[in-house]
């Protein structure tokens, strides 16, 4: 992999995604459209784990590189950069329901990296950022739409 | 944890213990509301493996005042 100067890193993302006991179900699906995020130079995947939290809530981490068939994922894991130490699997493993697994995703938003260096050249700073939720959006919608039946 | 060496050791990259988020978000009062100054750190990356990790200052977001909503 090439080496990424500071001044043109994009900005990095993660998710805990759980499966509760039982209720997972891994057709591959996953890993095709995460391995399309990449080679579309959407995403860099930066680093991957899998959680487990047993029932007394002890937790195990396993590296993608010992999952075993790897398939469409095999490209990525030999990308990653390893950013999480074994301090960070507690922290995110707190979320996590006893008995589920989970896996967690770190990734650079290539997309958003040019804009980003521009911000910086530019003297911009960031203060802020975060997710809206579609149901704040939603909720949002649906309130403006009952204002204007209310005008009506 | 079968982790590899390299993560051993290292200063962590998530603060603190993260708490699951709601699946369904609570409600939320249309209009503007005031958002915390935070501090500008973040950990950013130099690939492969048992590689270091370096501070620098991240990202800005950028908004678009809009006059009136515009749906999505």
């Amino acid at each position: 992999m090439t080496e990424v100067s500071l001044d043109e890193l994009g900005p990095v993302d993660y998710v805990v995604v759980e499966f509760p006991a039982g209720a997972s179900s891994f057709t591959g699906e996953m890993a095709a459209e995460l391995r399309a995020l990449v080679d579309s130079g959407t995403i860099r995947v930066i680093d991957v784990l899998i959680l487990t939290k047993d029932a007394d809530g002890s937790v195990e981490a396993t590296e993608l590189s010992d999952v075993g068939e790897l398939g469409e994922l095999q490209a990525i894991e030999a990308e990653l950069a390893e950013l999480l130490a074994a301090d960070d699997v507690d922290h995110l493993a707190a979320a996590m329901d006893p008995g589920s697994t989970a896996g967690v995703l770190i990734w650079e938003n290539l997309w958003a990296a040019p804009f980003a260096s521009a911000v910086r050249r530019s003297g911009g700073q960031l203060i802020a950022n975060g997710r809206i939720p579609l149901q704040a959006i939603i909720a949002s919608i649906e309130a403006d739409e009952a204002t204007a039946r209310v005008g009506d | 944890m079968a982790l590899r060496p390299a993560r051993v050791g290292r200063v962590g990259v998530i603060g603190a213990p993260v708490a699951k988020t709601a699946v369904v978000a609570a409600a939320v009062t249309p209009g503007p509301a005031p958002v915390a100054k935070t501090a500008v750190v973040a950990a950013a990356v130099t690939p492969g493996r048992g590689a270091p990790v370096a501070k620098t200052a991240v990202v800005a977001a950028a908004v678009t005042p809009r006059v009136g909503r515009r749906r999505i």
